[in-house]
């Protein structure tokens, strides 16, 4: 039975909010390991197995050392992970990372099995992965503070034949990205594109001006990327979940002031 | 202005707007109405390569991926597909300087 005489306990309360926020922020990031990798070992081969929690490309880095991970296997796209490599050389340790080719999730190591080499499977190591953002993510995700900001300039979106660059491509970029932003149609998803482009020059958050005249731009906080043409034309919108994703986008930075439209 | 159509380097599509990748190395972020694949976001962002889309894609039936460009009446995904192999060995094929 239920006993609601039970004494407010300050540290039980304070636990149970800490799990409830952690497991809000699962799924922030597009790929987590949700298994860890196991190793099935022969004399000449290995097949190592792991998952993650949305479908991704399969990569295997793997060699004698664990700082020349010089050989690579690659597998099919999925969530749920198999690579097996052959030809290796018997009672032989192998160190190994798994991930895609973007994002490295978890190592560990393997011996092929030998004459008298016992099997020794270490246990992998857990991905060191950065969290960029986690409170501002965090509170975002449970409501409080600004996520998807509110508009500097509420100014109505202009039509999607304006702010769209091809139209006939929008449906699609709605079907993959929409939800990102809780879009309702892709008339919506257009318009809020736009409007992180007002949002954007108006805060002055981070942009690159590319050699082609396209124009990247981006939040940290919500983890929102969107790319628009010379124009100002939108090209897509969507939240990156690879953590250094912005990072690597090609261009250099500019203000403002130095964007190539109105 | 003359348009130019570009090959989709996944599954030899011959009409995309944009080349997949700009000079600097950055993605066109087109989703190929043909395999569905995002240049600059499920490589970049996701890790998938295009040979392991392409195989996903061929595996799944070469099926028209969009569902706002209208598959041209003309368009066959197996015999598209076909085409890939010698597109695949021309791009890797040393460019004459």
């Amino acid at each position: 039975m239920l006993r609601l005489s039970s004494p407010f306990r300050p540290a039980a309360v304070i636990s149970t909010v800490i799990y409830f926020l952690a497991s809000l922020t699962a799924g922030l990031h597009a790929v987590t390991l949700t298994a860890p990798p196991q190793t099935t070992v022969g004399r000449d081969s290995a097949t190592i197995v792991w998952k993650t929690d949305v479908e991704c490309g399969s990569r295997l880095n793997y060699g004698k050392t664990p700082d020349a991970l010089t050989q690579r296997a690659d597998g099919k796209v999925s969530a749920e992970h198999s690579v097996t490599v052959a030809n290796l050389e018997p009672a032989t340790t192998y160190h190994f990372a798994v991930g895609s080719a973007r994002q490295r999730l978890a190592t560990g190591s393997f011996t092929t099995l030998g004459a008298n080499a016992p099997v020794a499977t270490t246990p992998p190591a857990p991905p060191s992965k950065p969290t960029p953002g986690f409170l501002p993510q965090l509170l975002s995700k449970i409501g409080i503070g600004a996520p998807a900001p509110a508009p500097l300039t509420p100014k109505p979106a202009p039509p999607t034949r304006v702010t769209w660059a091809n139209l006939p491509s929008l449906q699609d970029h709605f079907d993959r990205h929409g939800r990102d932003f809780r879009a309702t149609s892709p008339d919506d998803y257009a318009a809020k594109a736009w409007r992180f482009r007002e949002q954007a020059r108006a805060a002055a958050w981070p942009m690159k001006l590319d050699a082609d005249g396209t124009v990247r731009m981006w939040d940290g906080k919500s983890g929102s990327f969107a790319a628009y043409n010379r124009d100002g034309t939108t090209k897509t919108y969507f939240k990156p979940g690879n953590p250094s994703y912005w990072q690597r986008q090609p261009g250099r930075p500019i203000t403002p002031a130095q964007l190539p439209f109105k | 202005m003359k348009s130019k159509k570009h090959i989709c380097p996944v599954c030899a599509y011959p009409h995309l707007t944009e080349p997949a990748r700009s000079k600097s190395g950055g993605g066109s972020y087109e989703i190929c109405p043909s395999c569905g694949f995002q240049f600059g976001v499920d490589d970049d962002d996701k890790g998938i390569t295009f040979e392991q889309w392409r195989a996903k894609w061929i595996k799944g039936g070469a099926k028209w991926a969009s569902k706002g460009i209208a598959k041209p009446d003309a368009w066959d995904g197996a015999k598209q597909s076909a085409r890939l192999a010698s597109h695949v060995a021309a791009k890797k094929s040393p460019r004459a300087r």
